[in-house]
């Protein structure tokens, strides 16, 4: 074998070694899926047991079409046929820097990978379907992918988006597209249906419709988390949902100029972009129905409720509102606190540390501008919850604030007592008969009861005759026992009154969660006094000071201790106002 | 984007024009200048040079070489960014013909990984484009032994053989991810050098012309630049200076360009040469980007090389 020969037989031998060892590493892959935040949009309206879901509860069927139906804070009854929004997730927005923080930004700038910011999926483009919420059902808006980081909120886009077929409704062809528009609305509204109880308002029928477009330009929103979502290797998906209330877009609006103002069209653009409200899969989604009754009635400005007090007595209902607060859910691992959603209405403050909701005729009957408010969202960490708690009442720390600086709700004056005493934190006003003629009502009213709904029942209106009612009959529950050190009204006191008389009520959950309303009945806190009898030289009712009798039976069925004198401490009781309704 | 691009190569190897000794050290080192880190998934500058010899060819000589690439870019930015690592085994056998005509096939087997800014990672494992390549020397210098300049074209072409590599769930890896881009790329060139111990200098300038590849991928068009100096220290040792230069038109897929791909960058090469006994030969250099005039936003780290030869 010559040296040619041989070399070729080594070089041979040698490829095929090394085509075996190529064969021999199979081609493979792998893949590893990166961060992504899943996110919908979903219809909110207050919740309500009639349905499958508190957005579905909502829609009323007129024939083939579906509405939307509710009622504006001032009471106008609003049939929505049509509300169609065009909203593009752009990206997530990171925490802000602690210092630590900051060198970790450092180092993503360094690093090739990490970035501050998430991207939205689609870039920029608008989602395939629009925002429906007269259907009912939850809009898929794509994903967004991020870096590695700390996220405190969620930036959308309100961005024209592109036509679709029309949609008829009330025998009409409703013009159902978004081109050149973010936000198209087409409500009925029932104009005479201010100061109606719900069930007036339901009745009536006289009502005009519109229709209009937001074409302005995108308008970018800021959505929250109440929890900041940490994301990275160990956390790579996220769900995030965009709640609709889409009950509270025509607050403030003049339907009669809506179509054709840019100004009022501004206006619905501003109450939507408020609306929004962000909800992780780590938080729970709080929705609360609110009622007020008298006697298990609507509360209603004006109206006449029977069979009240010890001696069955009427009332006519002149206000009825309440402050809460410190809202949380609890379980049997402990209590985790409610975040609130902010209304445009102004009837909800949440800060830092506290929130507080003004719930009920917020304004008072008198207003001439009537807020009737009984709803609330907000949110709290993930979990099964037992119990819903809330304080009826302002923390000690906001209720002695200035009422002409504070923010709303804490600047209604109609609640503000003094600076020492802050403010009310229940306020029911109404007008009793006096003069010592309450017993010949009772009987009247007993037998208009009777007549009407049997055992328990009370009655507006009562077809009965009805007293002249003309004397005062006030429950103002607040502190009281506050001191400054210097008698005086205009300062805040020194520290926690005596009697701070915040209440803590706490409500089977489930049930809320399921619609149940939570409902205000003033009429089991009164039931042990005759309204009207009042002691000599005490405020008209019961307005929590110290030593008046009429407070007796009414503190303590707040949930109150109740100093009758310094000696006489007249323990608390179950309390007797909220339950959960039907 | 950062994908092949094809170009104009241009190689200059100074080399003592002897068998053995200085000659078969020029060969070793001008394979050490392999330019092609200036995108080797691109296989940017003479991805053949350690295959092919720097040395004057001579018939009959056959040669086995393995190139180690390792590279690394990215393409992008915020969250969008890509960051690629790249690994790249290059096993070849070359043949000369004659001491004018020299035939070359390169088998590539390729380690890539991506990375997104959201951490989403793939990784791919498999075959690569096969290369096949000739060589020509068209003219030859009177002075020496058998000629101090020489020059000539070259040209091939690269073969669609890279597989599509699938996860784990039998899901295709985007192309970014994959071994190669499976394009049929020919490439014509001219090749120029200069031999006299202990300067070696060798000036290439190659263009590659992109076919189609996988999932409608279209590698952009390349040209491509190199020169390369090398000086002996001794007969067996050498240290190389050089610069390679690529121009790269946009990629596009599906027709649409992508705007983080493409432009001019510029590498300098700093390497080693070494040859142990009369066959075995072993080069090794780090390319660094000096110019860069990329489009969009890219980055190109710098690129580490080892190769090993053996003649037979």
């Amino acid at each position: 074998m010559n040296a040619t020969t041989f070399n070729t037989l080594r070089a041979g031998a040698i490829a095929c070694f090394a085509v075996l060892g190529l064969n021999a590493c199979s081609d493979t892959g792998e893949r590893e899926e990166g961060i992504s935040i899943a996110i919908k949009a979903t219809p909110l309206a207050t919740a309500h047991t009639h349905g499958h879901d508190a957005a579905d509860a909502a829609i009323a069927k007129h024939s083939e079409a579906a509405y939307a139906t509710f009622r504006r804070s001032d009471g106008v009854r609003i049939d929505l046929q049509l509300g169609l929004l065009n909203l593009v997730p752009i990206e997530l927005e990171a925490c802000p820097s602690s210092a630590a923080a900051r060198l970790l930004q450092v180092a993503r700038q360094l690093s090739p990978i990490a970035s501050a910011q998430a991207h939205a999926g689609h870039d920029g483009e608008a989602p395939e379907d629009a925002i429906s919420v007269t259907q009912g059902e939850d809009t898929d808006l794509g994903t967004l992918i991020a870096a590695p980081g700390r996220y405190c909120a969620l930036i959308v886009e309100l961005q024209p988006g592109a036509a679709a077929k029309n949609i008829a409704k009330h025998g009409d062809e409703l013009d159902a597209s978004l081109a050149g528009a973010s936000i198209n609305v087409a409500p009925c509204y029932y104009p005479a249906t201010v100061g109606l109880s719900d069930a007036e308002a339901n009745a009536a029928t006289a009502h005009a419709c519109t229709q209009a477009k937001y074409t302005g330009e995108a308008r970018r929103v800021r959505l929250p988390l109440m929890a900041p979502i940490t994301l990275g290797a160990d956390r790579r998906a996220a769900d995030l949902t965009i709640a609709v209330r889409f009950e509270e877009w025509f607050e403030g609006v003049d339907f009669a100029t809506l179509s054709g103002s840019a100004t009022q069209q501004a206006r619905v653009a501003d109450n939507v972009a408020a609306s929004l409200q962000l909800v992780s899969n780590a938080e729970n989604l709080v929705n609360l129905a609110f009622k007020i009754e008298v006697g298990g009635q609507e509360a209603k400005c004006g109206g006449i409720y029977h069979g009240l007090g010890s001696t069955s007595q009427a009332l006519s209902m002149q206000g009825f509102r309440f402050y809460a607060s410190e809202f949380a859910l609890e379980n049997a691992a402990g209590s985790v606190p409610v975040t609130l959603a902010t209304k445009p209405n102004g009837t909800v403050y949440q800060g830092a540390d506290a929130g507080v909701v003004l719930l009920g005729h917020a304004q008072g009957c008198d207003s001439t501008v009537p807020v009737r408010n009984l709803a609330l969202t907000g949110t709290a960490p993930a979990g099964e919850y037992e119990r819903l708690c809330f304080t009826l009442g302002v923390p000690f720390e906001l209720n002695h604030s200035d009422v002409a600086t504070a923010p709303t709700p804490l600047n209604v004056t109609g609640l503000g007592w003094n600076w020492l005493y802050g403010r009310m934190f229940l306020r029911f006003d109404s007008l009793v008969a006096g003069g010592g003629d309450g017993g010949a009502h009772m009987e009247m009213a007993t037998a208009s009861v009777g007549s009407k709904h049997g055992e328990g029942g009370h009655e507006p209106e009562a077809e009965a005759e009805t007293p002249e009612l003309t004397q005062n009959f006030f429950v103002h529950l607040g502190s009281t026992g506050c001191s400054n050190g210097a008698s005086e009204f205009g300062a805040a006191p020194d520290s926690e009154c005596v009697y701070p008389n915040r209440s803590r009520i706490c409500l089977s959950y489930p049930q809320i969660a399921a619609g149940h309303p939570i409902v205000a009945d003033i009429a089991p806190v009164i039931s042990e006094l005759d309204i009207t009898v009042n002691t000599a030289d005490t405020a008209p009712g019961c307005m929590s000071f110290p030593g008046d009798p009429e407070c007796t039976t009414i503190i303590p069925k707040l949930g109150l201790d109740f100093a009758l004198s310094p000696d006489n401490l007249i323990p608390r009781r179950e309390q007797a106002l909220f339950t959960v309704g039907e | 984007m950062g994908h092949d691009i094809g170009g104009w190569e241009f190689h200059v190897n100074t080399f003592n024009r002897t068998f053995g000794g200085p000659a078969l050290a020029a060969a070793l080192l001008s394979a050490a200048s392999q330019p092609a880190m200036a995108c080797s998934t691109c296989k940017c500058g003479d991805y053949t040079i350690t295959l092919m010899g720097t040395e004057k060819p001579y018939g009959g000589r056959l040669r086995f070489a393995l190139d180690y690439l390792h590279r690394s870019e990215s393409q992008g930015s915020g969250v969008n960014r890509q960051e690629t690592d790249e690994q790249r085994a290059l096993f070849g056998v070359s043949y000369s013909v004659s001491e004018d005509l020299a035939l070359a096939i390169q088998v590539p087997w390729v380690r890539k990984e991506i990375e997104l800014g959201n951490l989403a990672r793939q990784e791919a494992r498999g075959l690569g484009d096969i290369d096949l390549s000739a060589r020509w020397v068209l003219y030859r210098s009177d002075e020496g032994v058998s000629g101090r300049h020489l020059a000539g074209l070259r040209g091939g072409v690269r073969l669609p053989t890279a597989e599509q590599i699938k996860d784990s769930a039998g899901q295709r890896l985007d192309i970014d991810a994959q071994p190669d881009a499976g394009a049929t790329v020919p490439s014509l060139g001219a090749w120029y050098g200069y031999y006299r111990f202990p300067w070696f200098a060798t000036v290439s300038a190659t263009y590659f012309k992109y076919g189609e590849g996988h999932q409608n991928f279209h590698g952009g068009d390349v040209g491509l630049v190199s020169a390369l100096a090398q000086y002996g220290l001794t007969t067996s040792f050498a240290l190389q200076l050089g610069v390679d230069a690529r121009h790269t038109a946009k990629n596009e897929f599906s027709g649409a360009a992508d705007p983080n791909s493409g432009g001019t960058l510029a590498m300098a090469f700093v390497g080693v040469a070494n040859r142990f006994g009369e066959d075995f030969l072993l080069s090794a250099g780090v390319q660094l980007p000096v110019i860069k005039d990329l489009n969009g936003a890219q980055t190109e780290d710098a690129n580490f090389r080892i190769g090993i030869a053996y003649d037979f």
